[in-house]
């Protein structure tokens, strides 16, 4: 698979998964590619202590409360817009990771197709 | 005041850590949140009991920021290893509303035990101690039941007890 951002080895972990399902992911209005971008690709220069890969991929929920309760319980993504997220096999690869059992890591790949999503109003 | 914090924990993460427990140099805990996306953290002291009842879903959010034990607010700054500086805010200065999460938000469920805690203990051992059914753990485990706090915290007490009494042994 070819990924969007620079992956070093083994990540994505061999336990993550082609994605066929709804997923929903917090962005900003009007939404534009740098809402698909890593942090690693958004803050080069700030360390974060988290495992590199994950920090090379994004944050996705696979339930709509999860997400939206986050934006609530969140001061930094008070001021996000929900996207519906209809990811296929060819958009990259998935994991379960944090706490949060419906959050879930995202490694984009270079097919993802930006005007697939869709925007939800909360 | 400047105070260097080691990351301990994250409670909360979304693209970067959006909460996390940090420890001062004498164990003091400090809970970390993100207040903008750029990200600008800021953090307040907090008790071991008080993060308990937080992970509990006994306080939310909201409440350990708006009320914080030592009446304190620092700005935290990220640094290249894994430490964070905490500097303590103007007593003077109170903190904007749009920095604190809305009241009655609690901590997201989280997959509170993890199976691979597991492969170094037997789950009949760490059952037996916590007065708990062996099945129902093994569920847990499995995801096929999931755990209220209260019963995580159950398996997670039985499981250091466990650990403990391992500590103990001595052969020389």
């Amino acid at each position: 698979m070819n990924w969007y951002e620079e992956l070093p080895p083994d990540c994505p972990p061999e336990e993550a998964y082609p994605p066929k399902a709804t997923y929903f992911r917090l962005g900003s209005i009007p939404p534009d590619d740098s809402d698909f971008w890593s942090h690693r690709r958004r803050f080069p220069h700030k360390t974060f202590h988290v495992d590199e890969c994950v920090a090379l991929s994004l944050s996705i929920f696979d339930d709509q409360d999860a997400a939206e309760r986050l934006k609530r319980l969140l001061p930094a993504m008070r001021l996000k817009v929900l996207f519906q997220l209809e990811l296929i096999e060819k958009d990259g690869l998935i994991q379960q990771t944090s706490k949060d059992i419906h959050h879930f890591s995202w490694w984009r790949s270079i097919t993802f197709d930006l005007e697939s999503i869709k925007i939800l109003e909360i | 005041m400047n105070i260097l914090l080691t990351v301990q924990e994250t409670l909360i993460f979304h693209d970067y850590p959006q909460l996390f427990v940090a420890k001062d140099k004498i164990g003091g805990l400090q809970l970390c949140l993100a207040i903008d996306d750029t990200p600008q953290y800021i953090s307040v002291a907090l008790s071991a009991a008080r993060l308990q009842d937080l992970k509990l879903g006994k306080i939310d959010l909201h409440s350990v920021f708006a009320k914080p034990e030592l009446g304190a607010w620092f700005r935290v700054h990220l640094t290249d290893k894994n430490e964070v500086l905490a500097e303590a805010m103007p007593s003077t200065e109170k903190i904007p509303t749009g920095w604190l999460p809305m009241p009655g938000e609690f901590l997201p469920y989280s997959n509170l035990l993890r199976s691979e805690t597991f492969d170094v203990v037997k789950v009949s051992a760490v059952a037996k101690e916590a007065g708990m059914n062996p099945t129902l753990l093994r569920q847990y485990l499995s995801g096929v039941k999931h755990p209220s706090r209260e019963q995580a915290l159950r398996v997670q007490d039985a499981l250091h007890r466990v650990a403990q009494r391992l500590l103990d042994v001595q052969f020389v």
